[in-house]
Formats: C-alpha cells, structure tokens, sequence
C-alpha cells in the first residue's frame, strides 16, 4: 500500500458527536468546526443520538459511554447490528473520562473504532477522526462480532488472510481460493 | 464459497466488498468517507498542524465561559452529594453523584482546571461506577468541596500553589479506599 500524501480537508464531513452535557458538547462543535468539518451534529443521549443517526447518515460517530436512558454502548450496538442502521460501518470513537481497560475492552468488543480519553484537545481529537477516515479499517462480522478488524497491529490495517488461530487450526480456516486480496478470485465479490 | 453461505446470519451488505473466511465475513468499508474527508495535497490546503491551530484558537475564544461552565457543574455535584447525604445509600443518589463527578473529571480538562479533574477523578473511582462506596463520606465530602473551592477560586491550570496540595491530600488519602481490580489502568488510545 502506497501512502500518498493527504492534506485534511474535511468540510464535506458531518460529524454526530453524543455527550450528555451541553458544554462538551458546545466544546465538541467548536473544535470539530474549527478543524474545518462541514456538519456537526450534536445529541444529549442514545437514543437521540441513534434518530439523529439514521436521519442524517454523519461519516463518523463521536460519543460518550456515559449516557442517560441510552448508553453510549448500547449506541455502538444499535449501530453496529440493529437492521434499520444505515450503516453498519461508520467509524465510532467512544470518548470517556472512564478510560480503563475494562471499559475499553468492552466498547471493543462492540465494535467501537477507536477511544478517546478525556480531557481532549484539538490535537487528541484531530489524530482520531485523521485516523477513523484517512485509514478506514476492514471490518468483520462474524455474528457475534461486528466491527473493525482488530488485527490492524499486523497488518497496517489491510487484511491480509487469517489470523494466527486459523493458522493453527483452532478455529475453521477458509480454503485458500477463498483469501483475499486477489480481486479476480470468485470469494470476493461485491454484493449487489 | 460465496459471503453468503457461511452462516444463515450473515450477509454481505449491499455494494460493499466482502470477502467470506471460515466463520465470519470480511467487509472492506466504503471509501466514501476517506475520499470526502481528505483529498491529495495541494498548495495551500491546510495541514492538520494549521487544522488543529484553528480549532484550539476557536476554542480559546469561548474560554471566558469556562469558568461560568464549571460553576454549573460544581454545583450540580454538590446537590448530588447533598441527595446522596439525605438519602442514605440510596443507589439512585450514588449513581447520580457518580455521574456528576464522572462528568467533572471529563470536562474539567477541557476548560482549563485539570486539578479539579482530578479531584473529580478520584472521587468518581472512590465511588466504584456509582456502584459503591467504602470510603467515609467525609472523604466524598472533602472531593466535592476541593473541586468547588478550585473553581471558586478561578485556579486554572496545575500550577495554582494551593490547588495542587490540596489536590495531591485527597490523592494521597483517598489511595487507601480505592477499590482496585486488575485491569483499571488508566489507559489512551485505540481500541483494538
């Protein structure tokens, strides 16, 4: 993969950002309008969040985990599997003051793209939403899965063929006809 | 083997390239985003350093309010703790002053008084998620009334003299009553 040079322009992006308190979220659109992001939409709370998702298809979701009636996990669920979502694959980042592990692993296991912890700032901000859509990541659904494939650490976010427990045998491997990247093989298709 | 037959569950959505492994789909994601998000370098186009300049100048021209910002949430907490003290360990009260200080130690940062958040920090981790508490209520009492003093006092940044030794005393103290399971790390960065 070559990397071509990339200047941000990102007035063609809309942005939904959910956070329960009306600062942050004021923070939120000053800082996503200052960095040139076309559309900010802002949501006090999941479900909100989730309407305001399907009604306005933002390029990638900023929210909080802490979220009256609707968490912010249960946004990522709705998005990443609820059969009216628009889209599936929107980037998410999960921006919490609870940045522990254990939070972590759990807004990861739903499928979240990336974390942010607060406080943030410009810069902190910036490389995320740099990241969620200048490298955009394949994703995987597996059923009980759906979210970006975490094994970017490998391969520099293409994915390249199974992982190591394919390898070994400890979970089904796919026939070798049936790995990317080729894109004449019959596997890969696009769907109608 | 076609994306649609390794499991009854999965389909490949529509117009995206999906490549079928084993048990699970690989979905390549739109390209949509990144090419409405970044564009090839140009003369003159913004470079994320100008990007992230203009955003935190943004920033710093609402900074007057932060001040007004933090008197709000100062106070909500302590009619949080006030609730929590007039209703015993009502857990509704606890969750409602673990939310008020979650929501401190996220803003705090962010407008300028990182010493308050990390009082807030503690407090909110001395209350376990809003699940429980071991620590005297003296201890919680201590928190809130430090974080108010802080703002009271307009003292920005982590260098204010007093501040920060009152910030480092409830540190210190608070130490003792943490709960402390193995993965509550203080942790940035990716999720997966």
């Amino acid at each position: 993969m070559i990397n071509t040079p990339v200047n941000a322009n990102l007035n063609r992006l809309r942005v939904l950002c959910a956070d329960a308190n009306s600062n942050m979220r004021s923070i939120y659109r000053t800082l996503l309008l200052g960095m040139g992001v076309g559309d900010v939409i802002t949501a006090d709370d999941g479900a909100v969040a989730y309407e305001q998702y399907r009604a306005y298809r933002p390029d990638a979701v900023i929210t909080e985990l802490t979220l009256p009636m609707l968490s912010g996990l249960e946004l990522v669920k709705m998005i990443r599997t609820r059969p009216d979502s628009p889209s599936r694959h929107v980037p998410i980042i999960v921006c919490t003051a609870d940045a522990t592990r254990q939070s972590i692993l759990v807004a990861r296991d739903l499928g979240v793209t990336e974390f942010l912890a607060k406080p943030i700032s410009a810069k902190s901000l910036q490389e995320r939403l740099e990241t969620v859509v200048s490298n955009p990541r394949p994703f995987v659904d597996s059923g009980a899965f759906v979210g970006p494939d975490r094994r970017r650490g490998r391969t520099g976010g293409e994915y390249r063929g199974p992982d190591r427990r394919e390898r070994r045998g400890d979970r089904p491997s796919s026939p070798p006809s049936a790995r990317p990247p080729a894109p004449e093989t019959p596997q890969q298709e696009k769907a109608p | 083997m076609s994306a649609a037959s390794v499991g009854s569950a999965l389909t490949a959505p529509a117009g995206l390239e999906t490549v079928a492994h084993g048990d699970h789909l690989v979905i390549r994601p739109p390209e949509a985003v990144k090419e409405r998000g970044y564009v090839q370098a140009r003369r003159g186009d913004p470079t994320p350093d100008m990007v992230i300049a203009q955003a935190e100048k943004d920033l710093k021209e609402t900074s007057a309010e932060f001040q007004g910002w933090m008197i709000i949430e100062a106070t909500k907490l302590a009619d949080a703790r006030a609730q929590y003290h007039a209703e015993g360990d009502n857990p509704q009260a606890l969750r409602e002053l673990f939310q008020a200080a979650h929501t401190v130690r996220g803003n705090a940062g962010v407008f300028g008084y990182p010493l308050a958040g990390r009082v807030a920090d503690s407090l909110a981790k001395l209350l376990d998620g809003g699940k429980r508490t071991e620590a005297p209520r003296m201890l919680i009492d201590q928190h809130v009334d430090a974080i108010r003093a802080i703002v009271r006092e307009d003292a920005r940044g982590a260098d204010n003299r007093n501040a920060r030794a009152l910030t480092m005393a409830l540190l210190e103290v608070s130490a003792k009553y943490m709960p402390a399971p193995p993965d509550s790390d203080q942790t940035t960065g990716a999720a997966a």
